[in-house]
């Protein structure tokens, strides 16, 4: 095999392609037959120096060597050399123009470096390129090359010559000496004036200087009041998509509109969907939310992951995956971000009620309305900060479900105030004695007496009908496949209890050879879910119309179904004896797989459907709202208020000084003309 | 440059420029019955369209995650070749990522560490922008005492008075809100269809072959 094996192209076409402009895909046309001069002629002596090395490489054989692979980069130098190599009939038009231009061009005069960098003196300070060895910053190493260079500058204005390392005595005491200059004092005055700005509001009262946010928001361009009323118009079992897409640097000014939305959204009973592409983001919001649970901890219970919230795997490939969110959404909201199935069966977007996203920057916002706004009917309400404000704006005039937009802490602290005067007519739930750790990642603990919400709520104990079926809700219900009716629930006979902690246990021991698929819906064409093995024991919720699968519960809290054949029913006894735990847990017997489960927290949630029949009103979660702890909101806002007075001071003063000095160096040099 | 390696370069430019014009095609004409509504089978029909770009969308999104995982091996593969000559950061960020790795496992999946840690620290550092940005505010007509510079300035200075919410400053305001409205609110739309004219350049260069960032 030779180059002419390759001969694709005739003569003349080879010419005439060699003339013209390699653009485009033509110019990953193999160019055989270039014997003269070409840069296929490169090639042969590469290889032939290849060839010559000792050793191993002289093994390797032949056609091996010249099918190695592409060099992982290409270089300037390696182009030049190309280019170089090429012929002149063979360069580009664009190349040959430039060639004929450099020709032609007279022979210009060598220009010493001094004279080409002869404004350098207006750029260059002498203060800037004085070397200080030591200080907060290290020195920089600096290459031979480069100490020349820094020599030249330094010469040109007139700096102080370089210390010579060996001169240096005293180590980190000469370091010390050299850590403050008075070329420093302005910065670090003006660096103490804006952290009193910013610090008097915290520490000291009476510099509350300004207006507080108003107390409603205005229907201005950014229709914020749509905003909100769409977030208070939510109900009972609504989901929202709420996307995190901030890090930890603007925590200090999302976190609190994130805040208010999710409290907004608990205290109306609806449930958030987190998602974000951002895997540190989806650990913040989970802190986020531990907080909102230690503050209504006194009061109310905690919140159940994948019950009452639910924190969705990152999405990965930044637009690209807010694309696969929009086509894939199904698959996606199956999964937690601890890689457990969330129960959710959603199949699209559309059944969101809402989406909320809350964006650090504009590019975010700009990702969000390009690649899931526009995929989708749901409405959708951003929240961003000051920053991307500017650039997120257009989006919120140009997509029509973009229904508004919330920013920075001053429309959290708005959205705070509107929410306290709506939910000021509920009263808080009794306070409960054992409020719990109130850790958002510690296990749940059982609450000795019955819980303030469970007394609260009578809906929260099973009733003792056994055919009652759960009222269909205002709204649809989500977590049905629209094509798959909701199957028909009916609860079994459980006696009322007195107590949270002493509810006798309805639960499904499987008996059956495991494993034994548990499933999503009661049919076998549902999804599995999970896998149970013999003598495994779930709480049971329910069975369905002919009694042929049964309901249970899963111990991350899912609910799903299992084929009643395969299991056995039988009540346990919740007093410590038996097959019941004190915490109303099912226990087994030796050697069987306990399933822990609190039966009463899951009660005092009343979360489950099936336990539904008389839902909580609206605004039975009103604690999430009344409890929020707003006090720093002021002193905040008001060291806002200082720290911009004290900016726009700092930044007069040095521009005038700065003008003044100009305006006299002119006048100055003008005298001296 | 040899012929196989230009057969290579020409393959995979070939690969990309199927793999985009199929995708381009695909999300195009997915998902959209209404076009076939004269056939029968339009949904199934526009359902098989979209699939090529789901594919590769999907693709997409699951390479990208394992790139993190091949970013964070390669951190932890560099960091321990520095430790191993000593290199006091590098100490450090291997006790960090450690440290979290068994704060985590060992507390049930605690995370109060980004809580506690991670937040305060970029917080700082962001207000340690803020002091940046207001000293380099002080210093603009240091280099710059013309016109412009005084137009920059004085611009800025409105804007950051619109935001105080002080009643007597009302005037500025108005002038801040126009700023924000007329003359931002151009620039920013400029720069969002420089950005989108921007990408369908690159996108068009891609399938051209003209923009090799698959480095074929």
């Amino acid at each position: 095999m030779n180059d002419d094996d390759f001969n694709w192209l005739p003569q003349e076409e080879e010419q005439e392609a060699a003339q013209q402009s390699r653009r485009g895909l033509f110019r990953f046309l193999p160019r055989f037959r270039r014997g003269r001069g070409g840069a296929a002629a490169s090639a042969p002596s590469e290889e032939s120096s290849l060839s010559g090395r000792r050793g191993l490489f002289r093994l390797i054989p032949r056609f091996l060597r010249r099918a190695r692979s592409a060099p992982t980069e290409a270089t300037a130098a390696d182009l030049a050399l190309e280019m170089g190599e090429r012929p002149v009939e063979q360069l580009d038009d664009r190349l040959l123009a430039l060639r004929e231009r450099a020709q032609s061009r007279p022979e210009q005069e060598t220009v010493s470096p001094r004279e080409a960098l002869y404004d350098v003196d207006d750029v260059l300070v002498r203060p800037e390129i004085i070397h200080r060895p030591g200080g907060v910053i290290s020195p920089l190493a600096l290459s031979k090359a480069q100490q020349e260079q820094v020599e030249l500058l330094r010469d040109m204005v007139g700096g102080t010559a370089l210390p010579d390392d060996s001169q240096s005595e005293g180590g980190l005491l000469s370091r010390g000496k050299r850590l403050f200059s008075l070329g420093a004092i302005p910065h670090l005055l003006v660096s103490i004036l804006m952290l009193l700005a910013l610090a008097l509001p915290f520490v000291a009262t009476g510099f509350s200087e300004g207006e507080l946010p108003p107390l409603a928001f205005h229907e201005d361009r950014h229709g914020t009041t749509t905003a909100f009323n769409m977030l208070d118009n939510l109900t009972l079992d609504d989901y929202v998509l709420l996307a995190f897409e901030y890090g930890p640097t603007a925590a200090g000014e999302l976190d609190e509109l994130a805040d208010v939305i999710l409290r907004h959204i608990f205290a109306q009973g609806s449930k958030a969907i987190i998602v974000s592409s951002n895997p540190i983001t989806i650990v913040h919001a989970r802190n986020v939310i531990a907080a909102i649970e230690r503050s209504v901890a006194p009061v109310s219970t905690r919140l159940v992951e994948n019950q009452d919230y639910y924190l969705l795997r990152f999405l990965s490939g930044g637009a690209l995956g807010l694309r696969d969110l929009s086509r894939n959404f199904g698959s996606i909201v199956n999964t937690s971000a601890r890689g457990m199935p969330t129960g959710l069966g959603f199949t699209s977007l559309d059944e969101m009620t809402l989406m909320v996203l809350i964006a650090e920057r504009a590019e975010d916002v700009r990702h969000w309305a390009e690649q899931v706004a526009t995929e989708t009917d749901s409405d959708f309400i951003a929240a961003t900060g000051y920053a991307a404000q500017p650039l997120a704006e257009p989006y919120v005039y140009a997509h029509e479900d973009i229904v508004g937009m919330f920013i920075g802490v001053r429309d959290a602290y708005t959205y705070n105030q509107i929410l306290q005067a709506n939910y000021a007519d509920y009263e808080l739930p009794p306070r409960r004695e054992d409020p719990g750790t109130g850790d958002g990642e510690s296990a749940p603990t059982p609450s000795p007496t019955p819980t303030a919400t469970a007394t609260a709520t009578p809906t929260a104990t099973p009733t003792p009908t056994a055919t009652e079926t759960p009222q269909p809700q205002a709204t649809p219900t989500p977590t049905a496949t629209p094509t798959e009716p909701e199957p028909e629930l009916v609860q079994l006979a459980v006696a009322p209890a007195a107590t949270a902690t002493q509810i006798p246990s309805p639960v499904a021991e499987v008996i059956a050879q495991g494993p034994v698929n548990i499933r999503r819906r009661p049919n076998t064409a549902s999804d599995i879910l999970a896998l149970a093995a013999t003598g495994d024991i779930f709480p049971v919720l329910g069975e369905n119309g002919d009694g042929s699968w049964i309901n249970i519960l899963l111990p991350d809290g899912i609910e799903a179904w299992i084929a009643s054949f395969l299991v056995e029913q039988y009540i346990a006894p919740a007093d410590g004896t038996g097959g019941g735990a004190p915490d109303g847990s099912a226990r087994a017997g030796d050697g069987q797989t306990v399933l822990q489960f609190d039966f009463s927290l899951r009660l005092g949630k009343t979360r489950p459907r099936f336990y539904q029949a008389n839902p909580p009103a609206q605004g039975d979660r009103a604690e999430f709202v009344l409890l929020r702890d707003g006090r720093q909101e002021e002193q905040r806002l008001d060291a806002m208020t200082l720290g911009t007075i004290a900016a726009v001071l700092v930044i007069v003063a040095g521009n005038v000084f700065y003008m003044m000095r100009a305006l006299t160096r002119r006048r100055r040099a003008s005298q001296g003309n | 440059m040899s012929r196989t390696q230009r057969l290579g370069i020409a393959f995979s430019a070939f690969i990309a420029f199927a793999v985009g014009v199929i995708t381009t095609l695909s999300l195009l004409l997915g998902d959209r019955p209404e076009l076939y509504a004269e056939f029968a089978g339009a949904p199934a029909f526009a359902r098989l369209m979209s699939l090529p770009a789901a594919i590769m969308v999907r693709l997409v999104a699951i390479t990208s995650a394992v790139t993190i995982v091949i970013g964070i091996s390669n951190l932890l593969y560099v960091h321990l070749g520095r430790v191993v000559r000593g290199a006091f950061f590098s100490i450090v960020m291997i006790a960090s990522f450690a440290l979290t790795i068994w704060w985590y496992w060992s507390k049930g999946g605690d995370t109060s560490l980004l809580a506690a840690v991670q937040v305060p620290i970029e917080s700082a550092l962001a207000a340690l922008l803020f002091l940046s940005m207001v000293q380099g505010g002080a210093r603009v007509l240091n280099k710059r005492a013309d016109i412009w510079g005084l137009l920059f300035v004085t611009v800025l200075v409105v804007v950051l008075l619109g935001t105080v919410p002080i009643e007597s400053l009302g005037p500025v305001r108005a002038w801040s809100d126009w700023l924000m409205e007329i003359p931002v609110s151009a620039g920013a739309r400029a720069i969002l269809l420089g950005i989108a004219l921007g990408t369908v350049v690159t996108g068009v260069r891609v399938l051209l072959g003209q923009d090799r960032s698959y480095r074929g």
